[in-house]
């Protein structure tokens, strides 16, 4: 089985959450051996999920995040509602 | 998770807060709006603790009202529009052909980042990333935030959305071929 690129993309993607059965696993590493666009591909999507487990946890998100302001403000109304 | 354990609701706004909130932004595009939804589905989730049942997650549970709450704002704003709307359904279309071309081929071929490992300290790494992210069609952030920074299975994630597995399977792959290439744009070290 020959794949094209958007073939391969789409198996590394599957491949970033499940292990891909062999028959797709060999033709997948043969075409990134292949081809620089494919291998650098790869590690982009290992780079952003790096990036995005990180993200989730940093300061840095600042606009996708709840504020420490909203979290206390949030919290206070929980406090409030408890304890009627 | 044992129900006493999954029904603190101190813990919820730690463990879920922040997808919550992600989710309704999303949703809403304002973020004051969607801190609001946030604390109102928080607030009545206490009142409503007989109502979950230890099957659920509480994730999805708490989702299932922040939904109810959103359909309930654009009642009052005089949109119709039911929850099965708020999870998506229609098909966005395939911008991932936008990336390919008819073979195929890369259309433009993805280059290696430079100093990846750099970039998790750049403040204004983060705020492409931010910006990427949002740029997104709807249905692939969301699916995208759900498994790369809050950790949902795919099974979680295709019970939250109402995906088939392959249907997840799809936006995630769009996802991550359209942020790897906003990055690539507009990030240079």
């Amino acid at each position: 089985m020959m794949l094209n690129c958007k073939q391969a993309s789409e198996l590394m993607s599957q491949a970033m959450d499940m292990r891909l059965p062999f028959g797709k696993r060999m033709p997948l590493k043969l075409h990134v051996l292949m081809c620089s666009g494919c291998s650098n591909f790869m590690l982009q999507i290992s780079f952003l999920r790096k990036a995005s487990s990180r993200f989730g946890t940093s300061h840095y998100c600042e606009t996708m995040c709840l504020s420490d302001e909203a979290k206390n403000r949030i919290q206070k109304a929980l406090e409030t509602e408890e304890a009627r | 998770m044992e129900k006493g354990n999954a029904l603190n609701s101190y813990l919820w706004l730690e463990e879920h807060g922040d997808y919550l909130f992600h989710f309704a932004l999303l949703k809403l595009k304002n973020t004051a709006l969607a801190e609001d939804m946030v604390q109102d589905t928080l607030v009545s989730a206490i009142a409503a603790k007989d109502g979950f049942s230890s099957n659920a997650s509480v994730r999805t549970w708490l989702t299932a009202i922040l939904k109810n709450k959103m359909v309930d704002h654009w009642r009052h704003q005089g949109r119709e529009i039911s929850a099965v709307d708020l999870i998506g359904g229609a098909d966005e279309g395939d911008n991932v052909d936008d990336f390919f071309d008819k073979a195929g081929r890369w259309a433009d071929m993805p280059n290696a980042y430079q100093n990846p490992d750099s970039a998790l300290e750049n403040k204004q790494f983060w705020s492409i990333f931010q910006h990427c992210l949002l740029g997104l069609k709807p249905q692939q952030s969301e699916v995208f935030l759900a498994k790369e920074v809050h950790g949902m299975s795919n099974e979680e994630i295709c019970q939250s959305y109402s995906l088939s597995l392959s249907n997840a399977w799809v936006l995630m792959h769009r996802a991550r071929v359209a942020l790897s290439k906003c990055l690539e744009l507009h990030w240079t070290s």
